[in-house]
């Protein structure tokens, strides 16, 4: 029989997906499946890093997130001197803390202010907010604006730092650049304060979640690029440990890897995570604070993370107040890093979470590998679980108010693609 | 990856069209592209040769309309308006 | 001193013809006059906002996604972006679109802004330049120039 080609009418439109999509079956009234995809741009640059200079690599880490550049510069700054067996003191040391201040502030309140702020209100965006609550958007624009200028200040840019480099700073900013940021931080240090007062009366869903948070722990300070990988379930590691703790693994429905504990399961980096963890690291008044809104030591509720980002920005006002009060230049602002034939491996405190770096160097100098664990990778399987519980209790919404509550679930850990203002693709399915 | 997402879901769709019809070869297929799409009629063949490679699709021409109206409700998205099958 | 003129490039140095921005603001930076500075766009609507915010005159380089034949430039105005439907305005995670949003909410818009953008095809990571927009470069370079020195309000 001569076979006739047949036209089968369709008409099914595609749409271009946001970085993130999101999958939930139910059967039978029953929370079947939950698989969330997000996009992950590091496994590109890591192929960009082989063949390049060591000191590349803060240049181009830096290109991996426009709202947290100075994260990925910092670990490879920090895995590239642990490599040459150089560590940094004074104030080169105290000059990284501060950037990274700048980088807290303006990364958490960008979070807070436009993203997650307009979900506990019920409304669609910050542009809604704007309209409703002027004051509250203009105060942290300002803020985050003083989070930016202290970025710039200290990395030549605010969007793209091109002032830190292995060994230190091409240029040291003077005293007096630094001393005239002084008002400002004032002014954000009061507004931070607000801020935390503000998130506090937002009205709050309250799941209690049973986390293994994992956080860098120093042993007289709040973390940012030092200290051990610590967990709430008695890890007590090196950076250098972590591909003999976790591990990264490819998941069905995702080409992003997933990060767990060997023969554990999921854990948590971020805000959550690095409060619990380090509670006592923070000055009393900020304690006091955190009591203040409603915060134990411990916080297991992740949409109370809007009030941990709060007080840490708070601490990192307070902290780069304190480290520009007492800041010297540097003299030399950088220090010699000769690399060759070498492993080094770093993890610091990116707004987001843990943020792990490793870097094998070649016989003749160049990167011969480079791995990047970005902390949204490793949170990923933690947020699925956040959104087993949030789906499970939400067979009988509506898919509008289903998508609403699973975005500000997701939202609860700043993943990247949070930078979409609403990313993401939700697709349910009853059956 | 957008164009990458957006093809995956395409062939899904496809191929089910096709498995539903009787599982014949796919040789043509026939498409709507938004104004807003970020596709050409070549980027899109380029990217469906990639995406249709080894499946029921495998080799199909494509045929595309394109929208110039930028604001048409679709028009950020890529419309399957038919399949051929042989 | 906030500077009388400036022209804002948006863009991604590493997504195809989205670096399409960053690469005309190389081109102008020589020819540009004392009055105009030149800057590349923050990566979030609010600092892209604070940048441009409350300024005389701003001139914004882009890539667009579709709205014309690759490699033709769009120009768009005050008027014309508000004519647009909000869905396009308020586009997914679109910083541009972010900070005219808000900058419009809170009043602080430049007095005069106005946008081009070639329309690019390649957007992927990694992706190299189209060639029809490497060709539109130099126009577009000379188009944002035209636009930044130009002094009528039209």
């Amino acid at each position: 029989m001569a076979l006739e080609a047949r036209t089968i009418k369709v008409d099914y439109l595609a749409r271009v997906e946001g970085e993130g999509a999101l999958y939930v079956r139910f059967r039978d009234g029953t929370l079947e499946d939950v698989r969330l995809t997000i996009f992950e741009p590091p496994r590109f640059f890591e192929a960009l890093l082989r063949g390049r200079k060591p000191g590349e690599a803060p240049d181009i880490t830096a290109r991996i997130c426009g709202i947290c550049p100075v994260a990925y510069q910092m670990s490879a700054v920090h895995a590239m001197e642990t490599a040459a067996g150089v560590t940094l003191g004074g104030a080169i040391r105290d000059l990284r803390r501060l950037i990274y201040c700048g980088e807290w502030i303006e990364s958490h309140v960008l979070h807070i202010y436009m993203l997650h702020a307009p979900d506990f209100l019920g409304l669609p965006d910050a542009v809604q907010l704007a309209r409703t609550h002027g004051d509250i958007v203009r105060r942290g624009l300002r803020l985050k604006k003083a989070g930016n200028a202290l970025i710039e200040c200290i990395g030549g840019r605010a969007i793209h730092p091109v002032n830190v480099r292995v060994g230190g700073f091409y240029r040291a900013p003077s005293r007096e650049a630094l001393r005239a940021m002084l008002p400002e931080l004032e002014w954000a240090r009061e507004a931070a304060l607000e801020t935390v007062r503000f998130v506090a009366t937002l009205p709050m869903p309250t799941i209690e979640q049973d986390y293994e948070f994992v956080a860098l722990r120093h042993a007289t300070e709040y973390p940012f690029n030092e200290g051990r990988i610590v967990s709430s379930k008695g890890l007590d590691i090196a950076p250098h440990q972590w591909p003999d703790v976790f591990e990264e693994f490819q998941v069905r429905h995702s080409t992003a890897l997933h990060a767990r504990v060997k023969d554990r399961g999921n854990y948590l980096t971020g805000p959550l995570a690095r409060y619990s963890l380090n509670f006592d690291r923070l000055p009393a008044h900020i304690q006091q604070a955190a009591r203040d809104a409603g915060l134990g030591p411990v916080c297991r509720n992740p949409f109370q993370s809007i009030i941990v980002r709060a007080i840490e920005v708070l601490f990192a006002c307070d902290e780069a107040l304190r480290i520009i009060a007492a800041y010297e230049e540097p003299e030399p602002s950088f220090l010699p890093v000769d690399l060759r034939d070498a492993i080094g491996h770093a993890a610091t405190e990116a707004p987001r979470g843990l943020l792990y770096q490793r870097y094998r160097i070649g016989d003749d100098g160049l990167i011969a590998e480079a791995r990047i664990v970005p902390p949204t990778s490793q949170n990923q399987a933690s947020i699925e679980q956040d959104l087993w519980t949030v789906a499970a209790g939400g067979q009988g919404m509506a898919d509008a108010d289903l998508r609403a509550r699973c975005e500000q679930s997701i939202r609860n850990h700043d993943p990247c693609i949070s930078c979409a203002t609403h990313f993401l693709d939700l697709r349910v399915e009853r059956a | 990856m957008h164009e990458h997402r957006l093809m995956r879901d395409l062939m899904q769709r496809i191929e089910s069209v096709a498995r539903a019809e009787g599982g014949g070869r796919v040789i043509r297929v026939h498409v709507w592209l938004g104004a807003l799409s970020h596709f050409t009629p070549d980027h899109f063949a380029e990217h469906f040769t990639d995406a249709s490679a080894g499946t029921i699709a495998g080799s199909a021409e494509t045929v595309c309309e394109v929208s110039r109206d930028v604001r048409h409700p679709d028009a950020q998205g890529v419309r399957l308006v038919s399949v051929e099958l042989e | 001193m906030r500077p009388r003129i400036r022209v804002v490039g948006v863009g991604h140095p590493d997504r195809g013809d989205d670096a399409a921005g960053l690469d005309v603001l190389d081109r102008i930076r020589a020819r540009a006059p004392a009055d105009m500075d030149i800057v590349r766009a923050a990566s979030d609507g609010p600092a892209l906002l604070a940048q441009i915010e409350s300024l005389l005159h701003v001139v914004i380089v882009d890539c667009a996604r579709g709205g014309g034949a690759p490699g033709a430039i769009l120009r768009l105005d005050t008027a014309s972006l508000a004519a647009l439907p909000p869905a396009h305005r308020h586009s997914h995670g679109n910083a541009l679109a972010e900070a005219l949003a808000l900058g419009e909410a809170l009043g602080c818009l430049p007095a005069r802004l106005t946008i081009l953008a070639v329309v690019g095809e390649r957007f992927g990571i990694g992706d190299a330049m189209s060639p029809a927009v490497r060709a539109a470069l130099p126009s577009l370079a000379s188009r944002a120039l035209e636009e930044a020195t130009c002094t009528n309000t039209g």
